[in-house]
């Protein structure tokens, strides 16, 4: 038990380094996404996974210690970036799908646009002649198996407006064609991009793209273009020059993302999220806290004072009604305390709000515990068995009744834990841990305390536990004469208090014990029962 | 005093049907006030928190503190007529005064926009070097999903409980247990709806609690009742489980007031959040302590009393005193 302790202690301390504070107590960004195919289905496990394993990645990119990605039902991750500093950054990196296309811009893979909204391009393409469902799916998604919705966005410096196309998928060539991504800088502008290399397939299939683009537009004399697409937004749309005879074999090195108004930021984390390749899916917010680190340091103070000061209370509570036996309690739950902590520290869990919530409240379950227990050993005091035997066969019965409660209140945190989402979680899983500590510390520290404390002559008063010697049944078989007169004394300075926690005793062992007072339904003439149940008491 | 004396020798399982009204008067105020607030649909009958609502709440504080009016002017500039405004007195928890503004859900370059925008017009205060600004986005689906989670976990629970109780105990006492359950549970939701308190996560958490805590003075007084079973057992069965929660009330009491009072500190000097906590934890372990003398037992003495020999007993008592 020592032993348990001083590890504890030793994960412990210092405090302020070894205690993982969760993003409600540190300030954060938290984020749940709902995930969806491309085409607005739910995904298959396989795609969570993967999406997971890439949002890893990004995250890793951010810097962010401690960041936690997890799957949350069967189609939600929720990301939790604990003392993030730049929010925006941080969703516009981790939120991306990134899923690069590249479209070749001819009538037969362009059936739409350039239009000037969104619903003219869908208008559009119903009007030639597709189904409803189809242009629903299209409007709701931005794609289908057959369509993609882009638009391309205005462009202040060469005051274009924003336009909108359908194109057709499949695309000529997609994102796993691309070997890596890196951020620079125009060569005519001198405004930050982002270069893409091919692997050698893709390139091979760009080189030919770009080949027949060039041969399209030398035979029908009008330069072609072609749509590098991020995420259904038209990043650029090259033009191939069909009068310049160097592209007459296509292109064959790389392409350039090069878009509008971009930040060397911004670029660096596109060129990160290339290179970490796209999400399998899309990802909606479904629900975004940003949480200042005011606010959650305010959060961790007011949990702190009013879990000390409940501590406190039961501390004080516990030795008012059960004297010797409340220190045994008290010190049992400051141990508890200490495990708990030790516990949480080494594991480690992070504490959150709910955590605190759960771990408060099993300060009231451990005391609890040891409530039981005591009133299990009293009872047995009075019904004369000497300390000595009431400690063990009242530590053995109240144990039984207190495993049965405890059971009961992990079965149900279990339950939480398992299907509730992320806020009740983390108050299950302390309320499951406190639990558990608390009857590991029942059974290694209060019993070994009793045990201990019944060898000594002076436990043997059951003054020390607050039973009167007037509620005692049989007189103890064996009791020195300065035990007697040292139990007389404490009784008769008992009986002289007279406030309300000697009167509940009081009373308490009167109903249990004493005969003669008048119960409720002998005193209304209904019953009899009441006080024979009694008598039979007495008898045994 | 004379109080305290009484209480410990009380004939509880005289006036079950003192109790079963008392329950029931409190339960059906809570169900109509659901029904009616609800307008016909429960579910609808308890105000929900912001974190159940779709939409962006921005909580933000300025240098300067502008009128409701500008700052609605400068929202409504950005594109966000519509958007809800309020006034705050302390801005997640920085103790300066401040707004809330509640939009419909915003990406985040809409989200970045707006920011700026009210930036520009009357600069974001600063404490200790950041800015004070918090934002929170629910998307169409989330709060359906936490409280479909719930419903989930707690019907599961029930059925977890009922076949330990069976278990360890016996199905009767499984059903006084179980019911006892859902009268904490309809009494904890029914004050949500009387009160008109709102309704967050954290609510939600310390609900599926009280399913499991509640139960534990129960426990001890079942735990009592199956030990003194066999003891007396020719006693008619209402009366031995009265001598049982006689025997376990200060235990009962001791348990509760333990628990109440570190939840009665988080109530007193807890944030927002854990408040939220504390107070349906209150009226949880409050309604678990008593039904598990009002409810569980008499429940459990009703379906025994229905066995041929505790009835034979019962008559033999009633025709004894009579």
């Amino acid at each position: 038990m020592a032993a348990l302790v001083a590890v504890s202690l030793y994960f412990i301390i210092p405090p302020s380094v070894k205690t993982h504070l969760g993003l409600d107590l540190q300030g954060g960004l938290q984020i749940v996404y709902l995930a969806k195919t491309a085409d607005g289905k739910p995904p298959s496990t396989a795609q969570l996974d993967q999406t997971i394993a890439i949002l890893d990645r990004r995250v890793n990119g951010l810097g962010v210690t401690e960041s936690a990605i997890q799957k949350q039902g069967t189609d939600q991750i929720s990301v939790s970036l604990p003392g993030v500093k730049n929010a925006q950054q941080a969703l516009n990196l981790i939120g991306k799908t990134a899923q690069l296309e590249f479209y070749k811009d001819d009538p037969q893979s362009r059936p739409v646009g350039p239009v000037a909204t969104r619903d003219e391009a869908l208008k559009q393409l119903k009007g030639q002649g597709v189904s409803q469902t189809e242009i629903d799916q299209l409007a709701a998604n931005g794609n289908t198996a057959k369509y993609a919705l882009i638009v391309s966005p205005a462009d202040t410096v060469n005051n274009r407006p924003e336009q909108w196309y359908v194109y057709k998928r499949p695309p000529a060539l997609t994102g796993a064609a691309i070997s890596g991504a890196r951020a620079g800088f125009s060569g005519q502008t001198n405004k930050p991009n982002v270069l893409i290399d091919f692997t050698s397939a893709g390139s091979q299939k760009f080189q030919e793209i770009t080949r027949e683009l060039y041969r399209t537009g030398l035979l029908k004399n009008t330069p072609q273009t072609f749509a590098i697409v991020l995420d259904n937004v038209m990043e650029s749309d090259p033009m191939i020059d069909y009068t310049d005879p160097g592209l007459r074999d296509g292109i064959s090195g790389g392409a350039e993302i090069s878009g509008g108004n971009m930040t060397i930021q911004e670029s660096k984390d596109l060129a990160l999220v290339l290179n970490i390749g796209a999400l399998p899916v899309k990802l909606e917010t479904a629900y975004q806290q940003q949480v200042s680190a005011t606010l959650g340091k305010d959060s961790l103070n007011q949990g702190l004072i009013a879990g000390l000061v409940g501590l406190g209370i039961v501390l004080i509570y516990m030795l008012i009604y059960y004297r010797f036996l409340g220190l045994v309690a008290d010190l049992a739950l400051i141990v508890y305390g200490i495990l708990l902590w030790g516990l949480f520290s080494a594991i480690p869990v992070t504490l959150t709000l709910p955590g605190i919530a759960g771990m408060i409240l099993t300060i009231g379950v451990a005391a609890d515990a040891n409530v039981v227990i005591f009133e299990r050993i009293k009872e047995e005091v009075r019904h004369g068995k000497t300390v000595r035997s009431a400690v063990n066969s009242g530590y053995a019965r109240g144990f039984k009744t207190i495993l049965d409660a405890n059971i009961l209140t992990m079965l149900t945190a279990a339950v939480i834990f398992v299907f509730a989402t992320a806020s009740p979680k983390g108050f299950a899983l302390t309320l499951i841990l406190g639990v558990l500590v608390s009857m590991l510390t029942a059974v290694l520290f209060t019993r070994a305390m009793l045990g201990v404390l019944a060898g000594f002559a002076f436990f043997s008063n059951p003054a020390f536990m607050g039973v009167r010697t007037s509620q005692i049944e049989a007189e103890p078989v064996a009791e020195d004469r300065t035990t007697a007169s040292r139990r007389r004394r404490a009784a008769s300075a008992d009986s002289g208090d007279g406030d309300g926690h000697g009167a509940l005793v009081a009373a308490a062992d009167g109903a249990a014990t004493a005969p003669g007072v008048p119960s409720r339904g002998a005193s209304s003439g209904g019953r009899r029962t009441t006080s024979t149940s009694r008598k039979k008491k007495k008898r045994r | 005093m004379d109080f305290f004396r009484r209480i410990y020798s009380f004939d509880y399982m005289g006036h079950k049907k003192w109790w079963f009204t008392i329950s029931a008067i409190i339960i059906a105020a809570g169900l109509i006030s659901l029904f009616v607030k609800g307008g016909g649909n429960p579910v609808k009958g308890l105000s929900y928190g912001l974190e159940f609502k779709e939409g962006t709440r921005i909580s933000i504080a300025f240098e300067k503190q502008p009128s409701l009016a500008e700052v609605r002017q400068t929202v409504a500039a950005a594109g966000y007529a519509d958007a809800q405004l309020q006034e705050t007195p302390n801005v997640a928890g920085s103790h300066q005064k401040g707004f809330q503004i509640q939009t419909v859900t915003l990406s985040a370059s809409a989200q970045d926009k707006l920011k700026q925008a009210l930036n520009d017009a009357f600069t974001i205060a600063k404490s200790n070097g950041t800015e004070i600004f918090s934002l929170e986005t629910v998307g169409a689906t989330f709060g359906r999903q936490v409280v479909s989670s719930s419903l989930k976990a707690v019907a599961i629970a029930l059925l977890l409980i009922l076949l330990y109780v069976t278990f360890r105990f016996q199905w009767k006492f499984a059903i006084g247990a179980i019911a006892a359950e859902i009268h904490d549970l309809l009494i904890v939701v029914g004050i949500y709806s009387l009160t008109g308190r709102e309704v967050t996560t954290a609510t939600i958490a310390a609900v599926l609690t009280i399913l499991g805590y509640s139960l534990y003075d129960t426990v001890i007084v079942f735990d009592r009742i199956r030990e003194n079973q066999p003891k007396f057992s020719r006693m008619p069965y209402g009366d031995m489980v009265n001598v049982s929660i006689w025997e376990t009330l200060t235990r009962s009491i001791n348990t509760t007031m333990i628990v109440l009072f570190p939840v009665l500190c988080l109530l007193l000097f807890g944030g927002a959040t854990l408040k939220d906590f504390a107070f349906a934890l209150l009226v949880g372990i409050l309604s678990g302590a008593y039904s598990s003398i009002f409810v569980a037992s008499p429940i459990l003495t009703v379906l025994k009393e229905r066995e041929p020999q505790y009835r034979k007993l019962k008559l033999a008592a009633r025709a004894d005193g009579s």
